[in-house]
């Protein structure tokens, strides 16, 4: 499904922010905020109740109207996801009294050392008031890292007890912390480990996209199997709409241009465009064993982020 | 989810039972307003006469629709209806996977190619799949992208299908190695109901997570069966207790009353009342409920 991109604005900056090049940051930065005509311009490309509406910013509840805007997205029959830094009361503003079916929260929980106090105050609110619509994602951009606070936090307040693994990837054109491939083996084999630890208490991991196979071996597959890990291997044209009805392939493709929405009669007509244009570079995967691997060939693995193609294909030609 | 039985099949020779089309609408305007997001239209055997009029209102509506079309004989009349059918999905079970049952569901084959999406249905009975057989009909129906491969539920209890002479690791390879067939042609396996997930080696699961094959593969969960004067069982194997959904006016309220049935599932067949971290994340639904119901379970677990 696409993401809508709400606002441009966010009152937090990640090191791995994979939206860099698309959002401002510090208060004194010029903002930009999705306007209705825009909004109503994206829904006319979507199936009212098949197809989700994900909200992303920025952080999306920085938008001067969110609660109003997810209150009437509902009362028209669409589903959301939204997708947030859990930092703001306004996550909250009114969710009480909508179905959790029909809105689900994605918050990118960091380490706790890094929120101020009146961040982990929201934060606490938020998980309050969300419970178990509410699902954790965590970001991979070290080798090492920890998770027992993800734990901690589902326990504590009840949230839902799947966390989203996302592995922090290269954006074009911007420097962002993401993991080369010996720290990314690395970090998986902590992954096997951390899904079963969490496995008995019913908490289950699930990949993001850009994850390859080759990055377990055959043993940590069967484990995660059996932790309930929901491992995919894809990576495909998300779609990003933001200001002024452009659309991006996927955030580390923002700094590229995108194209205009209006130009196009439907979401799978921009999808093809995409694929159509980085074909060549689809073929190749993240490494030089990806062209003779069966998995590859028959598509249960789409060779990785194509962001990180690219960037070694960009690399081996020498302008990278 | 729920599922719809719009044609009931008569004990011996009773004609079958259909769902009037004023009782249809009445349910899927309840099914709506509880945002259910996949109705399954359950036609077995003989359709019943408003069938394009019910097609029609799934495919106005804010639904994903998959249609169980048995073996497709009784579609004939109906099939071209289905061109029209906004996002729906044709399942043609029973086929068996052998080239006569493929002549025999002619009707069914046509039915196949005029869907946007189609899936096969496959039912294993030993433990070598009916491999050949299968791949004849998907060059058939090229459009079917996925097989439904269902399992005799018992067969994964612990032990071999009743009257059968082979053991679970023989069952496990055979269907390993249907599922890589079908992955190296592009085709998506997903498993019916019922497994347990310890069926398979953590090797085989490992190998299992680089083929096209739909997660979790061993689930039991509600499907919450309609008839065609509106009871809601909990699947099609357990139709009691049921609740009258017309009456009520709301499939979540019918599916808080299900929740004990629900809890009476988390006995495993093969450890009991141990606990395993597959059946604590859902990855195994721990068998098949209905089995479980009937004290099948409870035999397997003590070894009888």
């Amino acid at each position: 499904m696409p993401n809508l991109l709400l606002t441009d604005y966010c009152n937090r900056s990640c090191p791995y922010c994979f939206a860099k090049e698309k959002v401002a940051l510090g208060a004194k930065a010029p903002r930009w905020h999705m306007s209705e005509d825009e909004l109503e311009v994206v829904l006319g490309y979507l199936k009212r109740g098949r197809d989700l509406v994900s909200l992303l910013g920025g952080e999306p509840t920085l938008h001067p109207r969110y609660p109003s805007i997810v209150r009437s997205l509902v009362s028209r029959g669409y589903d959301l996801k939204i997708f947030s830094n859990g930092t703001t009361p306004q996550l909250r503003e009114g969710l009480a009294d909508l179905p959790e079916t029909a809105v689900r929260i994605i918050l990118n929980l960091n380490p706790p050392e890094t929120y101020a106090p009146e961040e982990a105050a929201q934060l606490e609110a938020n998980f309050r008031a969300c419970g178990a619509r509410l699902t954790l994602s965590f970001n991979i951009w070290t080798p090492r890292f920890d998770w027992r606070y993800l734990r901690e936090a589902i326990v504590k307040w009840g949230l839902g007890k799947t966390i989203r693994i996302g592995l922090a990837q290269p954006i074009q054109g911007v420097t962002n912390a993401f993991l080369d491939e010996p720290a990314t083996r690395e970090a998986c084999r902590g992954l096997v480990a951390m899904a079963e630890a969490l496995a008995p208490e019913g908490i289950i991991i699930a990949f993001d996209c850009g994850f390859r196979l080759c990055l377990f071996t055959e043993e940590e597959h069967g484990i995660l199997a059996e932790c309930g890990a929901d491992q995919h291997f894809l990576c495909g044209p998300i779609l990003d709409i933001g200001q002024g009805l452009q659309v991006w392939r996927c955030f580390p493709f923002s700094g590229q241009g995108g194209v205009r929405l209006t130009d196009f009669k439907s979401l799978e007509e921009i999808r093809q465009h995409f694929l159509q244009q980085w074909s060549n570079e689809r073929k190749q995967g993240n490494g030089p064993a990806c062209a003779q691997c069966a998995h590859f060939r028959n598509e249960t693995c789409l060779g990785g982020c194509l962001s990180r193609t690219v960037l070694r294909l960009r690399s081996l030609a020498g302008d990278g | 989810m729920a599922e719809l039985s719009v044609t009931e099949p008569g004990a011996g020779t009773a004609p079958a039972r259909h769902m009037d089309l004023a009782t249809f609408s009445r349910i899927v305007d309840i099914l709506e307003r509880d945002r259910e997001r996949l109705v399954v239209v359950s036609a077995d055997g003989a359709p019943p006469p408003a069938l394009p009029e019910m097609l029609d209102r799934l495919a106005a509506g804010s639904f994903r629709a998959m249609v169980y079309a048995g073996d497709g004989s009784g579609w004939r009349r109906t099939r071209e209806d289905l061109d029209y059918v906004f996002d729906a999905r044709a399942m043609i079970r029973r086929l068996r996977g052998s080239t006569r049952s493929a002549q025999d569901g002619g009707a069914g084959l046509t039915l196949l190619r005029g869907c946007e999406q189609a899936s096969l249905y496959l039912g294993v009975a030993s433990a070598r799949p009916p491999v050949d057989g299968l791949l004849k009909l998907l060059a058939m129906a090229p459009n079917a992208k996925t097989v439904m491969v269902g399992v005799g539920w018992k067969a994964w209890a612990g032990g071999p299908l009743p009257g059968a002479r082979e053991s679970a690791p023989r069952w496990s390879e055979g269907l390993l190695a249907l599922v890589s067939e079908l992955t190296d042609r592009g085709v998506q396996s997903a498993f019916g109901c019922g497994l347990t997930l310890c069926c398979f080696s953590r090797k085989q699961l490992g190998r299992l997570a680089g083929m096209k094959v739909r997660w979790p593969l061993a689930h039991c969960r509600p499907q919450f069966h309609i008839d065609p004067t509106g009871l809601v069982g909990y699947c099609r194997r357990i139709r009691r207790p049921s609740a009258n959904l017309l009456e009520i006016g709301s499939l979540t309220k019918v599916r808080e009353g299900f929740t004990p049935l629900q809890m009476m599932g988390k006995m495993c067949p093969r450890t009991g009342a141990l606990p395993c971290r597959s059946g604590a994340t859902e990855a195994c639904g721990r068998g098949c409920l209905a089995d479980a119901l009937a004290g099948w379970h409870g035999g397997t677990a003590t070894g009888g």
